[in-house]
């Protein structure tokens, strides 16, 4: 299988006024996805996760370092490579979904005949056609950000980046998703990173975990989540998925009584 | 450090805008070849501008225009302030007295200027009235918005610890909807500022807003143009005194 | 039979004293009947004060003097005119202001004191420049428009949240389609705000102009009647402008909340 994004020693600093010292938010971090694999990326909260995923997608520029998609270098927002889910959905509320779905094509210049048509084809895949005329406001929370998946889905990226997409649902609804997320995107050979504060999540979506570490963000640990997709509600129950939560859950480190940020 | 140079920036762009537009001015009343009378070139008005402010005639134009403002306002403000509480003394009087206000409010009353004049004749009166009336509606509005949007739980928490209904109308509700108030003093001396001059220039025998309306009807153009300027740093000096004493409550 | 009629009587009155909407519409007829009264008793002069009924039939007098109906299209003309260019005007300022925190800082403050100053000052400058005629009523309502607008523009795309700047950001949209489709629409309330209160100001400012010194219009014609003791036909003509404006005024606001339905049904 080829890569479809390679990350080589990417570090992030900020510079904070009255602070001499830059804060090194990502520090050398190496990381690469291949073709049509999921990983997931989970840490502490403040452990620059969201950073890494919004400097690979050209949100934040690097410090040092360099992000190559599809063996090209990455420096700037490009949709048609690299295309966000964000936590808060951020639907405009004066579209309504089908052509909150086509947003990206619209600003990519296709014309509306075939822009719309293949935002149509990404709600079916969503099961969401019969909403298509709805407005945001319309919908469910979960609905919601089912159309900005779609949004993404329909640039026919070669990387999905979802920073938390689903932190707002509550956990019937999230795991609900999560389980056609591994539908559409097995179904679809995407290839995606895809940051989570759930362990739950991390296992249950993953070809590959990824631990980071707080300040400075570092890699800490990958395990390989040996599992065919797409997975079902069942794989939750089974030794292997209970094994590997544990583990990470260890790895994480959280000192007792500031365990709420690594779990949910 | 950072925050220094950003301010120097911000300082920097202005004065290029101002230096640009002094630039044009000098341009066109210069080798622009437009006419003094149409333009006044910078250094005539500045010079005319010199004279105004040592002459004692404009002097008491000051205390004539600054007297009428201070008038008006008072009456504006201390009408509009006892219509607002008499309005907002129950919600259903808001309900109402409020759209009433508002309708007021919406009247473009610079058309009835000349009737004003007609009325209380060409001295310091029609101008006050002016002043006062168009400040008048604000004042009142924003009472009753004040009023209005006390927090009825303070005044429940207040009846639960047993104050009288006069300490909650004087040390609750006026209190908390003293914002408000304050910020319609602030529109209604704008207002009135606004108006007293207005009239001035379209009818009055004395004052800063007359001077001007003579200077250019008498087409003294560089003239004309320090009034503007003058008349620009009196309101910039009622402006800072305005805010300065309707926010020290704050 | 007889005590029910009385009792269906007693509550409707009774519903009416609760009413609002009666007491202030009580409030306004006693307020006209009085003036009637002290005009037509002789209490102040007519010829200062006349009675409503009198300025009602000076209404329709004022629609029969070619003169009178040629100064509301003069004053028309110069509204919808110098509307229009401060409203250009306005976003193509106000935009830029709104998105650029330097711009923003650098000259908002300038454009907010010019906002609170007695603009009139400044007509002189507008009468010598252009003359008498409309040309510098239009370019004065314009000129004190344009402050309005800019400012609730300013606020207007100020709402524009940091996440929709991202989307716009991460999804590619060109300048065109940025604007277009996520700034105009985020900063909706503030633009129609504007444009109000750049209608109502440039409405004042053409007025004032008028009144100040002018050949036609509105204003000019206030100056005429006044100046022949004609008080009944000034009052009609205050009396016609402000039924416009009010009628303006809720057309506005029945235009704002269509506009903005979706907003008002993501907050409920």
């Amino acid at each position: 299988m080829s890569q479809a994004v390679i990350v080589d020693k990417l570090s992030v600093h900020y510079t904070i006024e009255q602070q001499p010292e830059p804060i090194v938010a990502l520090d050398e971090i190496d990381l690469s996805v291949k073709k049509g694999e999921l990983v997931t990326i989970i840490g502490p909260s403040g452990c620059g996760k969201s950073t890494l995923l919004h400097t690979i997608g050209g949100l934040i520029s690097p410090t040092s370092g360099s992000i190559h998609i599809d063996g090209t270098p990455l420096l700037g927002p490009d949709p048609k490579r690299a295309t966000f889910v964000f936590q808060e959905y951020t639907l405009l509320p004066w579209k309504n979904l089908v052509e909150n779905v086509a947003l990206g094509l619209k600003f990519a210049g296709i014309d509306r005949a075939s822009r719309t048509a293949r935002a149509m084809e990404q709600l079916k895949l969503m099961r969401l056609e019969q909403y298509a005329h709805m407005h945001p406001d319309q919908v469910s929370g979960g609905m919601q950000q089912r159309v900005a998946v779609a949004r993404a889905l329909a640039m026919e990226p070669q990387l999905i980046l979802m920073d938390e997409p689903f932190g707002a649902l509550d956990e019937q609804t999230r795991m609900m998703i999560g389980a056609e997320i591994s539908r559409i995107f097995t179904l679809e050979n995407r290839s995606a990173l895809f940051v989570t504060h759930s362990l739950d999540e991390a296992v249950f979506l993953a070809d590959r975990v990824i631990l980071l570490t707080t300040r400075p963000g570092r890699i800490k640990e990958e395990i390989i989540v040996d599992e065919p997709r797409p997975r079902t509600r069942k794989f939750l129950e089974t030794r292997r998925f209970v094994d590997i939560r544990s583990h990470l859950f260890a790895s994480l480190d959280v000192p007792a009584g500031d365990r709420e940020g690594a779990d949910t | 450090m950072r925050r220094r140079i950003y301010q120097l920036k911000i300082w920097m762009a202005q004065t290029a805008v101002v230096l640009a537009i002094v630039g044009l001015w000098l341009y066109v009343t210069g080798p622009g070849g437009v006419s003094p009378l149409l333009i006044a070139p910078p250094g005539d008005t500045l010079q005319e501008l010199w004279q105004l402010i040592w002459s004692p005639g404009t002097w008491s134009d000051v205390a004539t225009t600054g007297s009428e403002i201070v008038a008006a306002v008072l009456i504006a403000v201390s009408s509009g302030f006892v219509i607002g509480f008499l309005g907002s003394r129950t919600a259903f009087r808001l309900e109402v007295w409020e759209p009433l206000v508002a309708l007021g409010y919406t009247i473009p009353f610079v058309v009835f200027y000349p009737l004003l004049l007609l009325w209380l004749g060409i001295d310091e009166a029609s101008k006050i009235a002016f002043g006062a009336l168009n400040g008048f509606f604000a004042m009142a509005l924003n009472t009753m918005k004040g009023f209005k949007s006390v927090d009825q739980k303070l005044v429940r928490t207040a009846y639960a610890f047993g104050a009288t209904p006069r300490q909650i109308e004087w040390a609750i509700k006026l209190p908390a909807a003293m914002p408000i108030v304050l910020s319609g003093v602030r529109i209604a001396t704008a207002l009135a500022l606004i108006t007293v001059i207005f009239a001035e220039m379209v009818g009055s025998r004395k004052g800063l807003g007359f001077q001007l309306a003579k200077t250019t009807g008498t087409l003294q153009t560089s003239l004309s143009y320090a009034y503007i300027i003058f008349i620009l740093m009196f309101v910039g000096i009622l402006h800072v005194i305005i805010e300065r004493a309707s926010s020290t409550r704050r | 039979m007889h005590g029910g009629a009385t009792a269906v009587t007693a509550g409707w009155l009774v519903a009416a004293w609760n009413s609002a909407a009666v007491h202030r519409t009580t409030i306004l007829l006693c307020t006209l009947a009085l003036w009637e009264a002290i005009s037509r008793l002789g209490v102040v002069d007519p010829i200062f004060l006349p009675p409503p009924s009198t300025i009602v039939l000076a209404v329709t007098e004022i629609f029969d003097d070619p003169r009178a109906v040629a100064a509301f299209r003069v004053t028309g003309l110069e509204l919808g005119l110098s509307f229009v260019i401060a409203a250009v005007l306005g976003l193509a300022i106000g935009i830029p202001l709104g998105l650029n925190r330097f711009l923003r800082d650098a000259f908002l403050p300038p454009i907010l004191f010019l906002l609170s100053t007695p603009k009139a000052i400044f007509l002189p400058i507008f009468l010598i420049l252009f003359g008498i005629g409309v040309d510098s009523k239009i370019a004065y309502g314009a000129f004190s428009a344009f402050f309005y607008i800019v400012d609730n523009v300013v606020g207007g795309v100020g709402l524009l949240e940091a996440k929709r700047r991202r989307l716009a950001r991460a999804f590619g949209a060109p300048l065109r389609h940025y604007l277009v489709d996520i700034v105009i629409p985020s900063a909706l309330p503030g633009i129609f705000a504007g444009m109000w209160h750049g209608l109502r100001q440039a409405l004042a400012a053409v007025l004032v102009a008028e009144l100040f010194a002018s050949d036609s219009g509105v204003g000019y014609m206030v100056r005429i009647y006044t100046n022949q003791f004609r008080t009944d036909k000034t009052l009609a003509l205050v009396a016609v402008v402000s039924l416009l404006v009010i009628v303006a005024g809720s057309l506005f606001n029945r235009l704002e909340v269509r506009m903005n339905r979706w907003r008002a049904v993501a907050h409920t």
